[in-house]
C-alpha cells in the first residue's frame, strides 16, 4: 500500500491531493482567477500559489483524516509549466519531504493526465488527446514512451479560446473556456474560419488573428451575435481535434480515446468525439472538471506509479524546468 | 457495396466497374462537424486526391487507376491494389523470427526513394504514414491517401512530410525506429540535386517540436 501526496501548481491552479492506491482520500484546489481581458502573469501567479498553498495542504489532510506520518512519498511536477509558479510549488514539496522525511518523486504534468484519465475510465490502451491551456496533442502508447503523434505547430487550443474570451471581454470566473462554451450553446449562425491541419499536426493562431481582426466589425454590423462567434470558433476548432484524433486512431488502430487537459471537460468537445467514436466503433473515455482541469491527485497518483515502479529520484531531477516534453519520460509502469 | 475498410476519413468499399474489383472511396459526411464545414472539406479533400494521384501516375509513380469521380457525393472509385498497408507488413515481420534485416532496410530506402521522387515532382503528400503506403505481393509500393496533399511544396512542407512520416513510423513501429534514418537515405537518393536543404529543414521541423514550450 502506498499513500502518495501530490502538488500540482504548473499554471494558474493549485491543487494538492492525496490517493492511496488508486482511490482518491482529498482532492484540493485554488484557481487564480484573473479580471476580464486579463490573462495571468508569472509573478501574480507564483504568489497565489505562494500564499495558498499551506492552507490548501491543511485542507488537503483535514479532508483525507491522515496525519504528514501516513504519507508514504511526496510528489511535485517538475514541469512543464510556468517558471515561478512551478518553482514556488516545487520548494513547498521540497520542504516537506525533509521535514518528514519522506522520498521525493519529479512527475511530469502532461503524463499525469493522462494516467489520471487512465485511472479514472479504467481504459486500458486509449489515443489520448490532450488538450489544455498550454498544451494540445494527440498521443499514443508505444514502447514504453507516450508518442506524441500530432500537436498543435503553435499555440494551445485552451489558449486560443481563452485569448478569444479576453477579445470579447467574457468573465475569467470559472474559467473564460467554460464561458466561452456557454456562449457558442446559444450560437446559431456559423461563420466560416481558417481550417488548419498540416499532416497530424493543427495550427491556431491563423485562426485567432483572424476572428480577432473581424470580430468588431461582424458584431457591430450587427451579422453576427457573440454567441454565434463563439459557436463558430468552438466548432473550427474541436473539428481540427477530432479529425487528428481519428486520423491517429486510424494508424494505430485503436478502439478507444481517452481525453484528458482542462479543454477535456468540454461538453461539446465530449459530444463530438463520440459522434466520431460511435461512427467507428469506438469508445469514448472521458472525465469530468474534478479530474480534467489541472488537480494534485494526478501528481500524486503518477508519482506512486513511478514509485512502485521503483523509480530512484537523483538530485538533479528535484528541480524543475519550463520544457519537459511527454514522449521523453520512460514508462517503467506499464507494460 | 461490401465495406472493405474504414480509414481515417472514409470508408472504402470493394465493387466491380465492367469486371475489374474495383474500391469506391467514399468520404462520407462527418455527423460530428458543422455542415458547411464538413462539406467544403470533403469536396476540397476529394479533389485533391484525384488530382494528385493523376500527377503522380504521369511522374511514374505507383497509384491506383482513377476510373470514376464523383465530387458531389464525394467518391473516388479506383483500382483495388491487391496489397497489404506497409503499417500491417511491418507490423506482421515484428512477429516473424525470419524476418531479415537487409531486407527491412531495403524496404525503408524504397519508401524513402518513393517519397523523394513525389517530392521531386512538386507533390506534398500532407498525410505520409505507412498505412498509406500500400506494399504488393511483389514489393512494388503505391502511394495513397492524397486528401491532404497540394502541389509546389516548399521545403519547409516536404520537411514536414518527412517529420509526419516519422512520428507516426514511431509512433507504430517503435521496434525499428532506428531504422528510419534508412527511409531518409533513400529519400536523398531519389530526390538528388539540393536535398541538403530539405534535410536541413526537417531538422528544424524537428527540433522546432521539442523546443516547443507548454504547460497545462
Ligand atoms: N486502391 C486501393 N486498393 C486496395 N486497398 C486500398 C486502396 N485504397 C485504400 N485501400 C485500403 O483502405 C485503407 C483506407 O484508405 P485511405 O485512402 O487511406 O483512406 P483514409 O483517408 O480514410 O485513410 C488503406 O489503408 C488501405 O488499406
Ligand atoms: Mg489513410
Amino acid at each position: 500500500m502506498v499513500i502518495s501526496l501530490g502538488f500540482e501548481g504548473s499554471a494558474n491552479k493549485l491543487g494538492i491531493g492525496i490517493v492511496k492506491d488508486g482511490e482518491v482520500l482529498s482532492n484540493c484546489r485554488k484557481t487564480y482567477i484573473t479580471p476580464p481581458g486579463e490573462g495571468f502573469l508569472p509573478r501574480e501567479t507564483a504568489k497565489h500559489h505562494q500564499s495558498n498553498i499551506i492552507s490548501l495542504l491543511e485542507e488537503a489532510f483535514i479532508i483525507s483524516n491522515l496525519k504528514p506520518e501516513e504519507i508514504d512519498v511526496v510528489c511535485f511536477t517538475k514541469g512543464p509549466g510556468i517558471g515561478a509558479p512551478l518553482a514556488s510549488v516545487a520548494v513547498v514539496a521540497r520542504t516537506v519531504a525533509q521535514l518528514w522525511n519522506k522520498p521525493l518523486i519529479p512527475v511530469n504534468h502532461c503524463i499525469a493526465h493522462i494516467e489520471m484519465g487512465r485511472l479514472i475510465t479504467s481504459s486500458d490502451n486509449p489515443t489520448v488527446l490532450y488538450v489544455s491551456g498550454g498544451n494540445t496533442q494527440v498521443i499514443a502508447y508505444s514502447g514504453n514512451h507516450y508518442r506524441i503523434f500530432g500537436e498543435t505547430i503553435d499555440i494551445a487550443v485552451g489558449n486560443c479560446l481563452d485569448r478569444f474570451a479576453r477579445v470579447l471581454k467574457l468573465s475569467n470566473d470559472p474559467s473564460p473556456g467554460y464561458n466561452i462554451e456557454q456562449m457558442a450553446k446559444k450560437g446559431l449562425k456559423y461563420h466560416k474560419l481558417p481550417y488548419v491541419v498540416k499532416g497530424m499536426d493543427v495550427s491556431f493562431s491563423g485562426i485567432l488573428s483572424y476572428i480577432e481582426e473581424k470580430a468588431q466589425s461582424l458584431l457591430s454590423s450587427g451579422e453576427y451575435t457573440p454567441e454565434d462567434l463563439c459557436f463558430s470558433l468552438q466548432e473550427t476548432l474541436f473539428a481540427m481535434l477530432i479529425e487528428t484524433t481519428e486520423r491517429a486512431m486510424s494508424h494505430c488502430k485503436s478502439k478507444e480515446v481517452l481525453i484528458v487537459g482542462g479543454v477535456g471537460c468540454n461538453e461539446r468537445l465530449q459530444e463530438m468525439m463520440k459522434i466520431m467514436c460511435d461512427e467507428r466503433g469506438a469508445i469514448l473515455y472521458a472525465t469530468d472538471e474534478r479530474f480534467c482541469i489541472d488537480n494534485g491527485v494526478m501528481i500524486a497518483h503518477t508519482g506512486a506509479l513511478m514509485y512502485k515502479s521503483g523509480y530512484k529520484t537523483t538530485w538533479e531531477d528535484t528541480f524543475c524546468t519550463q520544457r519537459f516534453r511527454t514522449d521523453e519520460v520512460e514508462v517503467t509502469w506499464r507494460p | 457495396m461490401e465495406l472493405y475498410k474504414q480509414g481515417a476519413e472514409s470508408k472504402i468499399y470493394i465493387s466491380f466497374y465492367s469486371d475489374r474489383k474495383v474500391i469506391v472511396k467514399e468520404r462520407f459526411s462527418k455527423l460530428y462537424r458543422n455542415q458547411l464545414l464538413d462539406q467544403s472539406i470533403r469536396r476540397e479533400r476529394t479533389k485533391a486526391e484525384a488530382k494528385a494521384i493523376l500527377k503522380c501516375k504521369q511522374g511514374g509513380i505507383a497509384t491506383p487507376v482513377i476510373y470514376l469521380l464523383d465530387l458531389n457525393n464525394c467518391k473516388i472509385t479506383m483500382e483495388f491494389i491487391n496489397s497489404q498497408t506497409v503499417n500491417d507488413f511491418l507490423n506482421n515481420l515484428k512477429n516473424d523470427k525470419q524476418y531479415n534485416d537487409v531486407e527491412l532496410t531495403k524496404l525503408l530506402m524504397e519508401i524513402g526513394a518513393v517519397i523523394g521522387k513525389m517530392h521531386s515532382l512538386g507533390i506534398f503528400h500532407g498525410d505520409l504514414t505507412t498505412s498509406n503506403i500500400l506494399r504488393k505481393e511483389d514489393g512494388t509500393l503505391v502511394l495513397i491517401d492524397f486528401g491532404l496533399s497540394h502541389f509546389n511544396p516548399s521545403n519547409e512542407d516536404k520537411a514536414v512530410d518527412l517529420y509526419v512520416l516519422e512520428r507516426a513510423f514511431i509512433s507504430t513501429h517503435s521496434y525499428f525506429s532506428d531504422l528510419f534514418a534508412s527511409i531518409i537515405d533513400g529519400y536523398k537518393h531519389a530526390y538528388g540535386l539540393n536535398v541538403q536543404s530539405i534535410i536541413n529543414q526537417f531538422q528544424i521541423v524537428r527540433a522546432r517540436g521539442r523546443k516547443r514550450l507548454m504547460f497545462g
